[in-house]
């Protein structure tokens, strides 16, 4: 019996030490990072399609210059960038490497950039350009015309850098220089990555991270509440009230970002008085408040607080559109809707189900009810293939990055160039191309943000477009984890070498 | 002592009156909601039960009691409309297979056995995924796995009765086919299939209420059982009764219209024993 006492106690005092060890190991922070990333694309090649989104956000690829919390685009790989008319003297830094060990070169960026315009369509211009290694840090690009927003266009993930030479596998293992590495990779699924040895910048902090593909944003915040994951970012304003009641465990960051709410309203079926109508009844700051926080509304495609963000829109006056509609010849019937010539006005507002753009559908359905139009919500998997291809809407609601680094060129190209794919609806005018083409090419920045506001102003007085509001940027992080780039304003970073967990 | 008989014929009276109150709570509805179920106020949102708001506010503020009683509307009747339908027209083809028998026979029921090999659910979002998401979709959607069900039900029965010394009478007597089937094979086959149509409308129920909590079902704002269920899970933590009250009804209604049909058929089995 004693022995057995004496066995019994033996086998205690053994598992008593083996938790105390995995006590000890878990408080050596494991120093592992668990990520959910709300997309997943087919590769880990940056160059391709979308790819370096998550690639840049894995710590696995870097570019040039990097966006900083301000939205500027500042060297990163670069020792400096010096600007001569359409001459850009791009000079590397010391020591960059690439997790092999190889340098990073002039003429290996030069292969990278004709490499990223041969494979993906949006840079396509780069292979336009003229190219002069000088030595072997340095790069001389002219960009034939004047391009004042390169250093935000060399910030894109996906002009990320890879040792060309030595990379075999693209899909699943390419060679860059950032501070993670990959470990195992599944196309369009979840990623595991590893401490790059041989970082040229400095110790990097983390053993390692896995990143765990979930695009359901319940699947994130029960996976967050249940500890498989330590980090993410565009947290919905559900999750938000949830981990806001618990901030002895969650850490919230809230930042403003650029990532715009808008709409388009369609020319071709709306007139003009009819769309003035649409933009008075539209009330923003309801429908910001229904979204918990988590955008800010805005006036233009840009922060009100940016030089390029000035513009005058018209305030909600319900009692002014329907002064409008039945000026027009619009009567309410029976219903209390408004009708003409028999017809009841009916409105078709087409959305997609992310970025609370359900919300906003939903919201907007009773704001036109209350004002007597009725309406039709169509809901689609993917906008581009479907009512942004084909018209066919009354209203379209959209989001979109407008401001990618501090520039308002991006955004306006994207949405009011007549070669835009928003000339679905109608809007076309050649004032607009005009200031365009001059905003292209303008090198003062104050002279930018008065072109910049003038066409958004002149977009905003067609009623062609609306702008509802500007996502912030929100991460929750669990207790203890720090720096997954929570204080810059793109989604598009996130594992760097300084991310901790204690 | 009650006979079983009585019995079975009390629980088809009780269940009878339960599933005709919801009928009629569905029918009246717009009559008896305390609120517009449409009405938004994001002061309101997500809020408990109050005496504004008997059964709380969801997250557009909008009051949980008077959705739930104008969705009723919308998945009893799309199930009745469904169940309807496909009863129809399964109950036709089951006939004239069952009657007729031949090559139709073999192309429908191969048709029909290919449709019951994929799980109902599975064959209902690939159609209602590509015809996109609305309520008549998801309806047309439900129905064309639901028809082979009653098909092959109806074709059976007929073979059965087909063989009849009577319907063989029918024939002799000069009867054409319409009605040999009409007057003499429908009245034998219609009271099985109708109890199984009537324990098939909390199934269809299920089903489209699980279709728009997919989001292919009816579109927002429409009040639906499954829409909101699914516009109110993101807060479950939050504002549970906005996912409870919804589901609740769906339980509630399902029960009622199985527990209808089981003791129908209860009713039939034990008439046609004693009768027997």
């Amino acid at each position: 019996m004693k022995i057995k006492k004496v066995l019994a106690l033996l086998l205690i005092a053994c598992m008593l030490f083996a938790l105390c060890s995995c006590g000890k190991k878990e408080e050596k922070a494991d120093a592992h990072l668990n990520v959910a990333v709300s997309f997943a694309y087919q590769a880990l090649d940056p160059h391709l399609d979308y790819c370096g989104w998550n690639t840049s956000m894995y710590g696995i690829c870097e570019s040039l210059f990097k966006i900083d919390a301000s939205s500027t685009a500042k060297p990163f790989l670069l020792e400096k960038a010096e600007n001569d008319g359409t001459k850009w003297t791009l000079t590397l830094k010391d020591g960059v490497k690439f997790s092999n060990g190889n340098k990073l070169t002039a003429d290996m960026v030069r292969r990278n950039l004709l490499r990223a315009a041969e494979v993906n369509n949006r840079f396509e211009y780069l292979a336009g350009f003229n190219y002069e290694v000088v030595d072997e840090k340095t790069l001389v690009v002219d960009t034939r015309e004047l391009l004042p927003t390169l250093p935000s266009d060399l910030a894109s993930p996906e002009l990320g850098m890879i040792d060309l030479d030595s990379t075999t596998d693209f899909v699943n293992n390419p060679i860059c220089t950032g501070p993670f590495v990959p470990v195992a990779f599944t196309p369009t699924g979840d990623c595991e990555v590893k401490r790059n040895e041989n970082y040229w910048g400095g110790k990097v902090t983390l053993e390692g991270a896995k990143f765990f593909y979930l695009a359901d944003d319940e699947s994130k915040l029960y996976a967050m509440q249940n500890g498989e994951i330590d980090v993410y970012n565009s947290v919905s304003a559900a999750a938000r009230e949830v981990y806001s009641q618990d901030p002895d465990t969650y850490k919230l960051v809230t930042i403003p970002a650029t990532r715009l709410q808008f709409y388009c309203l369609n020319e071709n079926r709306l007139d003009d008085s009819l769309r003035r109508a649409i933009t008075l009844i539209i009330d923003k700051d309801n429908l910001a408040e229904f979204q918990n926080g988590t955008v800010s509304t805005t006036d233009g495609p840009f922060s009100r607080n940016a030089a390029y963000g000035k513009v005058n829109v018209p305030k909600t006056d319900v009692a002014a559109a329907k002064e409008l509609l039945e000026k027009d010849g619009y009567k309410l019937n029976g219903d209390g809707y408004y009708e003409k010539d028999g017809k009841v006005l009916e409105l078709k507002i087409c959305y997609y189900q992310a970025r609370q753009l359900p919300t906003i559908a939903t919201a907007l359905d009773d704001q036109f009810r209350k004002a007597g139009i009725k309406t039709v919500l169509q809901s689609e998997e993917d906008p581009d293939a479907t009512y942004v291809k084909t018209g066919d809407f009354d209203i379209a609601l959209y989001c979109m990055i407008a401001d990618k680094a501090g520039d308002p060129y991006f955004g306006l190209d994207a949405m009011f160039r007549q070669s835009s794919k928003w000339a679905i609806g109608g809007f076309k005018s050649d004032e607009v191309e005009t200031l365009l083409d001059e905003l292209k090419v303008e090198t003062d920045t104050a002279k930018r943000a008065e072109l910049a506001n003038k066409i958004v102003q002149l977009v905003v007085d067609e009623d062609a477009f609306g702008f509802l509001g500007l996502f912030t940027k929100t991460t929750v992080l669990r207790k203890g984890v720090s720096g997954y780039a929570e204080n810059i304003p793109f989604d598009f970073y996130g594992l760097e070498a300084t991310s901790t967990k204690e | 002592m009650i006979s079983e008989r009585e019995k079975t014929k009390r629980k088809v009276i009780v269940f009878a009156v339960l599933a005709a109150i919801l009928i009629v709570i569905s029918l009246i509805a717009p009559l008896i909601i305390p609120n517009d179920p449409f009405e938004t106020n994001a002061a309101l949102m997500n809020k408990g039960p109050s005496e504004q708001f008997p059964l709380g506010t969801d997250r557009y503020g909008r009051c949980i009691l008077s959705r739930v009683l104008m969705g009723a509307k919308t998945s009893i009747f799309s199930s009745f409309t469904v169940v309807a339908v496909t009863f129809v027209i399964g109950l036709i083809l089951g006939l004239l297979c069952g009657y007729y028998g031949g090559v139709l026979d073999g192309i429908l029921m191969r048709f029909a056995d290919l449709m019951l090999s994929f799980p109902q659910m599975v064959i209902a979002i690939a159609v209602a995924g590509i015809m996109g998401g609305n309520l008549v979709n998801a309806m047309i959607a439900m129905g064309i796995t639901a028809w082979p069900a009653h098909a092959r039900l109806a074709r059976s029965t007929v073979m059965k009765v087909k063989e009849e010394p009577y319907i063989a009478a029918a024939k002799l007597a000069g009867c054409t086919d319409f009605c040999i089937m009409y007057k003499y094979i429908l009245p034998n086959v219609f009271g099985p299939l109708l109890i199984n149509a009537t324990t098939q409308i909390g199934t269809m129920m299920i089903g489209i209420a699980g279709l728009s909590f997919l989001g292919i079902g009816v579109i927002p704002p429409t009040p639906e059982w499954g829409s909101m269920i699914n516009e109110a899970r993101a807060y479950l933590s939050l504002s549970p009764w906005a996912v409870f009250v919804p589901g609740a009804a769906i339980v509630i209604t399902v029960m009622v219209f199985n527990y209808f049909g089981d003791s129908l058929r209860d009713y039939i089995d034990v008439n046609g024993d004693s009768n027997g």
